[in-house]
Parts: structure tokens; C-alpha cells; sequence
């Protein structure tokens, strides 16, 4: 087999990955693109340990560390995920403000403990008005 | 750019064999290939939360199929085990308990869209190109299975000793770090009340 | 052929006792009462100042373990100088964060009160990275080194959303988390492109295999190369990977701000010189511009950032430690570039010494003025500057303790210690001719005095009369221009709240004990005294500090020709 195909297929993957990260805004969504990028890196690593035929088996060794640190970091990632939602109603990232440096900074820190409770079912009703609303 | 996709077309390997005339494992490789790069750009861009993830598992699962016809038979089982057993199915527990809904969801695209599009466009060109450049004609030899379940033991307990261990103090801090947050406390489901 | 590596136990003594402290700590923690859950953290500093001391009979650095059957100078685990030295900042660092953290889990009503942080988890958290910490700068394979880094960093997100009930924790503890993600992803990207160039993950495999590699592979090597040192630079808070810095420190609590600060940023830094210096070694000319330009970057990005903080904003100081370690992070980086430019061995071992002796005044420093700012903390309970006006007259050893790690942090006399180890970063940027770099780093150096010194001079300054006095113009001239007007603002209300009473520990969260200001402190004269495991840290460090600057041989020592690979 020709190396170009698992390798680009590989860097593709990983692009693909890489949008996802940027562009969505639900922090599970965001996650799932991270297990995109480390995914393509695993056919990556498994495609040249083949290649070379490595007697250590180094790239798939390292594959099969990289899809535990996977399985690791999903697991911690969600439980902040979480916590998140139970503390401010919302995983969109862009509403999560109350660290940013600013002026506003401090407002929106204030605002984030009281208003708790409020975000949560504005976030649902906004959910449930806009489906409503699109045809 | 001196490489392009031309000179990877028309190079000869050793016994004759060339990109334009594929053998059987590497047609069923590119058709998976398009399976699994469709399912991704499917996750990434769809606007149903759960069938995001549904696309994932698509994804994944075909390149445990991937890693198969590279000859890599336990890391494609360890591939279905852990990324479609446990991670996808983490994934599906994290979008129902975040209250994902069901039917397109408003806020699952950030206002980014362009700019995220441009910049993995640009990315996707520049690694594409250097991938394709350095492997003009290189083969990979699929006669001998590389990735038997006994040759990776093997490998894994006599020269990976150390890497393995630190992996386990990892899984128990992941373990330990994952409960401690996100026990519930009493104030919590009191605000929730509100 | 064997069947097993040979494990040299004296060599791993340090990683695995910590290891071994943390889930004892876990254990124990099941089965002790609450009433005598607060030996939990002897336990934990137990344990930290063994790993300390199994570090003595290593000072020789010529032990190595998990080597190959057949290639026994092919080995895992290295526990040479470079290993021990950054392993005696990394366990110190630890040992000190715990000490900050013993008053305050005394201090809390149980691991379910509000604010409080549930103790056997913290505890084994943070020995678990402190573990990882440890194995990174031994690590000699690609494999151990991302999963040691990844060790370091994983209990790290745990322990900044640890505080139950916490605003701002939840929230820093995801983006630290995301962003510490993508880069560890961006890495192995690299690291798959230089297996692929090298076909091997030791690192002296990897330099070897580099320099024989097929001529075709040369671009994918470079781009391999580069994207590796991403996910180190971001650990290394390294401009333009320091977004996360001042968000997770303000979330995390002090103490663990402390740790990332000093441990996670010395292990980031030393995965960036194993990975450039002994994988890398030929290929100086790819990384050496690139960290070159990012130690410019993260040098100014920190200090200007660092100038704009504002002094009576609730939690200032923790941004300003915040925007100051991304600019040491750049200070530190600065040597790392001259040695990608070095042109032989024994200079890139100088230009190695010249990061590693800063990294041991940093470490010490930068811990002494957070278990300052710990204790300030203490007392105010909100972090802000201005809580440190007049300390001189409340603490005046603890007032000149802290002026004497401003002084080293900024690099004046007499803080001789800083001084020095400014002057090596900047000489090996000199010796291996990087002029610009070198001129970056002395105009920054300036541009630091500034917010360093302003915080110096108030801890001499007397504490403000009233409540109604507007806090001091001058504090604030420099950071903005409108900030008096708002000063007097936040400080009105509150600072009327009332006297402090020496014996009463402020509880954290409850932003109406701030007493900056209060008038009865000034009628009182002598404020509390530290917390005795901060006193002991601020001791401890203050000592070491000293003997650096009476000493600077000691780190200095570390720059001859010859010490590192």
C-alpha cells in the first residue's frame, strides 16, 4: 500500500478535527472533535510503525498509550463539563465570560452567581423558542 | 511548489507498482477512507447533537477497520473497545446530562464559522502537501502482519515498562478526578431548584 | 534475551515515592474519621520531603533504568544532573504548595462546606502530578515523556475546580482543560511526522536517526519538529499559547496557582529541552528561531500585560503572579534559543545551565512571594494589591521577605539571586550572538521594574488612615489613569465593614472580611502572624533566596561546560 493514503487521510482527519474545535460552541461537540485530532493521530503513528517495521513496535505501542490518554481525558473533560452546567446552566463557551480580563470582567463574575438558576431555563427556552420559530 | 500531486501519479516503485494502478487492500482502504473522512465532516458540522456523535462512531469505527488492513489487528480491537465502547458511549451520558436537545440545536455553531473554515482549509493545504512531497514513493509492505496481538504483548512488557506504569497512575488520577467533581453537593441541586 | 528490563529502584526512588505517598494518602483517607482527617496532609509533606531526600544518592547522575535487553545504553529512565536538579524544583515546588495549603484545610468545616476542598483527593491529586512532574526530566523516550507531562497536567484541571461551590473554578478549570487538549494533540501530530522521519521514539534514537534521515522526509521533519514543541510551549505558558494562564490561576486556588506556576511550568520547560536539545540536537537551526521569537513574544505580552493590572481589583495580585510568570516564562526561554544556535556541545550545555540555574531562582522566589500573598490573603480574603499596604508595619519580616523577592523577581540588588541569573540568560543570548534577542530581554527587564517595584513600595508605605481616604493616586498612576476614580468605589462600602481581630482567620469566599484599610489594624500595629506552614514556606524560601544571592555559585555552577548532555 501506498504510504500517501493512510498518511493523508490522517492529516485530513485531522483538519477536520481542528474546524471542529474552533467552530463549535457546545463544549461536548468541541470534545468530540479533540477525539477526532488524537484519533488521526493514532492512524498516523500505527500507519509509519507498519511502514518501518519497527521491532519495538514503537508507533503502535505509543497508539495504544495515546487511545488510554484518550479514554483519560474524555472521562476528566465531561466531569468539568459538568460541573460547568450545573454551576452556570450553560456548555456554550461563549457565554462562559466571568474570567475574562476587562472591564466587564467583574460585572459578569457578579452576575454569574446569583443568575444561575435564571440561565438554565433561559438557555432551554431559547433552545425550544428557536425551534419553534425555524420553519 | 515543486510537489505536487503529478510526480506522486506518475512515480514507479520497486516491481513496478504505481499510485494509479492500486491493489485490492488499498481500494477498500480509499473507499473506507471516504466513509470515515465523510462521517467526520458530518460530526463537525451537524447541527443535531446526537447525531454528531452517532457520526463519530461512523468515524471511528472505520478506521478500526483501517487499522485492520494495515495489519494492525489488536490495535483495531482496541480501537472498537475503548474508542466506540467507552469514549462515544461517555460522549452520549455528557450531551443527554447537559440536556442536549433532540432535533437541531441553535447554539451547537459559534459565530467563528468562517474563520475556523479558513484557517483548517489552510492547514488541511499545508500538511497535505508536505505529507504527499515526503512520501512520493514509499510503500508500505503488507505481506507479514506487523501487529499481532502476542508481538505487541511482547513489545509492551519488555520495552514499554516504564511508559505503561505512569499510564496507570494517569487512569487512577483521571478516575479519582472525574468523581470528586462531579459529586453532586446539596447547594447545587438547591439552585437548581430556585 | 530476558524477559523483564532491569529496574534500578535507587534511580526511580523519586517519582515512585511521591507515587506511592499519593494513593497511600487516597487509602488512608477511606479510613480515618474526620476529626483526624487533618494528618492527611503530614502524610502528603511526609512524603514530599522523602522524595526530596532519596534524591541525595543520585547526586552523581550516572544511573539509569528501563534500558534495553540488548542495547543497554538505550534507556527509558535517566536520572542524570539535569533529571536530578529540575526533580529538587519540581519536589521542592510541590512541598512548598502543600505547606500553603495546611492552614487553610485546617481551617475548613468539613470536605462539604462550602469553599471547602474535599482533602484525601486533593492530596492525592496533587501528588499524583507532583509524581508526574518528577518522572518528565528523567524520561528518555518520547512515549514516557508525553505521558508524564500528561500526568503532570490531568490532576491539574481536577485541582483547579476542585473548591466545592466555587464560581470561577468550574470555568477556568474548561478552558485550562481544552486548551491544554488541543495542544497535547497539536504535539503528538509532531511527534508522528519525527517518528516517521527518525523511526524511533528514544530520544537519542531519534538524534541519531534524524541526522541519517532520507532527504525526501526533510520538510516533514521540520513541520514535525515544530508542531512538537507546541504542547511544551503551551505548558511553558509560552506567548501565543498563554491564553489560559491568568484565567486558571484566578479560578484555581492559591495554592494550586502556586504549583502550576512553579512545577508545571519547570516540567514544561524541561520536555522543551529534552525534546530540543537532545532529540532535536541537529536541527538547531529549525527550533532556535522559533523559540527565539516566541521568549521575545512572551517576555513583552507578560510584562505589558502585567503593567495594565489594575491594584484594588478584587484578585490583582493573582493576575499580576499570573502575567509575571508568563514573562519569566519567556526569560527562561531566551537561553533555550541561544542554544539552538550553539555550535558546539559544551556551549549548548552552558546555554541548558544558564535555563535551569534561572529556573531554580524563579522556582524559590516566585513560592515565596505567593506564600506572601497567601497569608495577605488570609487576613483580606479578596487578593488584591493594595491588601499589602502597610504590611511592613503589621509583618516587617514578612514585609522584607516579600521586598526581597520582588527584588530578585525584578533583578536588582540586593536581590542579588535575580541579578545573577538575569545576567546568565542574558549573556548566552549574547555569546551566541542573538542581538535583538538579547536587547529584548534588557528592555523588558525595565518594563518589569516597574510593576514590581510599585508593589515593593507598598508594602512600606503606611496603611491609609480611613475609610473614606481614597487609596494612594501613585498606586495607581501607572496602570491607568481612571483607576483612582474607581478606586474609591469598591473600597467605600467595604473597607467601612469594619476592625480585624487578630486571632480571627478570614473564611475564604466571604468578601466582607476586607479590612485592607481598616484603622484599628493601624491602632493595633502588629497584624497576625503567619499560619505556621506559611510561615515555615515563607522561611524556607526566603532562606534559600539568600543563600542564592550570597551564593550564586550554587546555580551558577550549573552553566559550566560540560554539566548537561
Amino acid at each position: 500500500m501506498h504510504l500517501v493514503h493512510p498518511a493523508t487521510l490522517a492529516v485530513l482527519l485531522f483538519c477536520v478535527g481542528l474546524y471542529g474545535v474552533l467552530a463549535r460552541r457546545n463544549t461536548v461537540l468541541v470534545l468530540m472533535s479533540v477525539e477526532l485530532m488524537l484519533a488521526a493521530v493514532s492512524l498516523n503513528l500505527v500507519a509509519f510503525d507498519v511502514w518501518l517495521a519497527d521491532e519495538l513496535h514503537s508507533g503502535q505501542v505509543f497508539t495504544l498509550f495515546l487511545i488510554a490518554l484518550a479514554a483519560a481525558e474524555i472521562g476528566i473533560g465531561l466531569a468539568i463539563v459538568l460541573l460547568v452546567y450545573r454551576r452556570r446552566g450553560t456548555v456554550a463557551l461563549d457565554r462562559l465570560r466571568a474570567l475574562r480580563d476587562g472591564p466587564g470582567a467583574d460585572e459578569a463574575a457578579e452576575a454569574a452567581g446569583p443568575t444561575d438558576a435564571a440561565a438554565r431555563p433561559t438557555a432551554i427556552d431559547a433552545a425550544r423558542g428557536q425551534e419553534t420559530t425555524t420553519p | 511548489m515543486s510537489a505536487g500531486a503529478l510526480p506522486v501519479l506518475a512515480a514507479v516503485g520497486e516491481s513496478g507498482r504505481s499510485v494509479l494502478s492500486p491493489s485490492g487492500v488499498e481500494i477498500v482502504f480509499l473507499l473506507v477512507a471516504v466513509v470515515v473522512l465523510g462521517a467526520a465532516i458530518l460530526c463537525v458540522t451537524s447541527r443535531h447533537l446526537v447525531h454528531a456523535a452517532l457520526y463519530l462512531v461512523v468515524a471511528l469505527g472505520g478506521l478500526a477497520v483501517e487499522y485492520l488492513l494495515l495489519t494492525a489487528e489488536f490495535i483495531a480491537w482496541v480501537q472498537v473497545l475503548i474508542y466506540l465502547g467507552s469514549v462515544v458511549v461517555l460522549l452520549l451520558f455528557g450531551l443527554m446530562l447537559t440536556r442536549a436537545p433532540i432535533g437541531p440545536s441553535p447554539d451547537a455553531d459559534s459565530r467563528n464559522k468562517p474563520v475556523a473554515l479558513v484557517v483548517a482549509l489552510a492547514a488541511a493545504a499545508t500538511l497535505v502537501t508536505l505529507v504527499v512531497d515526503a512520501f512520493r514513493t514509499t510503500w508500505i509492505d503488507l505481506s507479514t502482519p506487523h501487529g499481532r496481538s502476542d508481538a505487541l504483548g511482547e513489545s509492551l512488557f519488555r520495552t514499554w515498562v516504564l511508559p505503561f506504569e505512569a499510564l496507570s497512575v494517569l487512569l487512577l488520577a483521571a478516575l479519582v478526578g472525574a468523581i470528586v467533581i462531579s459529586r453532586a453537593r446539596r447547594d447545587d441541586s438547591e439552585e437548581g431548584r430556585r | 534475551m530476558s524477559l523483564v528490563q532491569t529496574i534500578d529502584w535507587i534511580a526511580l526512588a523519586p517519582p515512585t515515592v511521591v507515587a506511592v505517598t499519593a494513593v497511600a494518602v487516597l487509602l488512608t483517607d477511606l479510613f480515618l474519621p474526620e476529626a483526624r482527617k487533618r494528618h492527611l496532609g503530614t502524610i502528603a509533606a511526609a512524603g514530599l520531603a522523602l522524595a526530596l531526600l532519596t534524591l541525595l544518592p543520585l547526586h552523581r547522575g550516572d544511573r539509569t533504568s528501563f534500558c534495553l535487553a540488548d542495547r543497554p545504553d538505550v534507556c527509558s529512565y535517566s536520572a542524570d544532573t539535569f533529571a536530578v536538579v529540575i526533580q529538587l524544583i519540581v519536589l521542592g515546588g510541590a512541598l512548598i504548595a502543600a505547606l500553603l495549603t495546611l492552614p487553610e484545610l485546617t481551617r475548613q468545616r468539613g470536605d462539604d462546606a462550602a469553599g471547602a476542598l474535599p482533602r484525601g483527593e486533593f492530596w492525592f491529586l496533587l501528588l499524583a502530578s507532583a509524581s508526574g512532574a518528577a518522572l518528565l526530566p528523567a524520561a528518555r523516550d518520547l512515549a514516557t515523556l508525553v505521558l508524564a507531562m500528561e500526568v503532570t497536567t490531568l490532576p491539574a484541571y481536577a485541582l483547579v475546580a476542585l473548591r466545592r461551590g466555587d464560581r470561577l473554578g468550574p470555568e477556568a478549570a474548561l478552558k485550562f482543560f481544552l486548551t491544554s487538549v488541543v495542544a497535547t494533540a497539536v504535539t503528538l501530530l509532531g511527534i508522528s511526522f519525527v517518528y516517521a522521519g527518525s523511526g524511533s521514539l528514544f530520544l537519542g534514537g531519534i538524534a541519531d536517526g534524524l541526522a541519517a534521515a532520507d532527504p525526501a522526509l526533510d520538510a516533514l521533519i521540520r513541520a514535525g519538529v515544530v508542531l512538537t514543541l507546541v504542547g511544551f510551549a503551551f505548558k511553558t505558558a509560552a506567548v501565543p499559547f498563554h491564553f489560559w494562564v491568568p484565567d486558571t490561576y484566578l479560578g484555581a486556588p492559591l495554592p494550586v496557582a502556586a504549583y502550576l506556576s512553579v512545577v508545571s511550568k519547570t516540567a514544561g520547560l524541561a520536555g522543551l529541552v529534552l525534546v530540543t536539545s537532545v532529540a532535536f540536537a541537529g536541527l538547531g537551526s529549525v527550533w532556535g528561531p522559533v523559540l527565539a521569537v516566541l521568549a521575545a513574544l512572551t517576555m513583552t505580552a507578560g510584562n505589558v500585560a502585567a503593567l495594565r493590572t489594575r491594584p484594588d481589583r478584587d484578585r490583582s495580585t493573582v493576575r499580576l503572579l499570573a502575567w509575571s510568570s508568563v514573562a519569566q516564562a519567556g526569560y527562561l526561554l531566551v537561553p533555550l534559543a541561544a542554544a539552538g544556535y550553539a555550535r558546539d556541545a559544551d556551549a549548548r550545555s552552558a546555554a541548558i545551565g544558564a535555563t535551569v540555574a534561572y529556573a531554580v531562582m524563579y522556582a524559590v522566589v516566585n513560592l515565596g512571594t505567593f506564600a506572601v500573598a497567601a497569608h495577605v490573603a488570609e487576613r483580606a480574603g479578596r487578593h488584591r494589591l493594595t491588601d499589602h499596604r502597610g504590611l511592613h508595619d503589621r509583618n516587617p519580616l514578612t514585609a522584607l521577605a516579600l521586598g526581597f523577592f520582588l527584588l530578585c523577581l525584578a533583578g536588582l540588588p540586593p536581590g542579588i539571586a535575580g541579578l545573577f541569573a538575569k545576567i546568565a540568560v542574558i549573556r548566552s543570548a549574547v555569546q551566541e550572538e542573538l542581538a535583538v534577542l538579547a536587547v529584548v530581554a534588557a528592555v523588558n527587564v525595565v518594563i518589569a521594574l516597574v510593576y514590581y517595584l510599585r508593589w515593593a513600595a507598598l508594602l512600606f508605605r503606611p496603611a491609609a488612615p480611613g475609610p473614606d481616604a481614597a487609596l494612594p493616586a501613585a498606586v495607581s498612576t501607572v496602570g491607568g489613569t481612571a483607576a483612582s476614580a474607581d478606586a474609591a468605589g469598591p473600597v467605600g462600602p467595604a473597607g467601612s465593614a469594619g476592625s480585624v481581630e487578630p486571632g480571627e482567620p478570614g473564611e475564604p469566599g466571604e468578601p466582607e472580611a476586607d479590612t485592607a484599610s481598616a484603622p484599628a489594624a493601624a491602632a493595633a500595629g502588629r497584624g497576625p502572624r503567619p499560619a505556621a506552614p506559611v510561615a515555615v514556606a515563607i522561611a524556607v524560601t526566603a532562606l534559600l533566596a539568600l543563600a542564592l544571592s550570597v551564593a550564586p555559585q550554587l546555580m551558577l555552577g550549573l552553566t559550566s561546560a560540560g554539566t548537561f548532555f
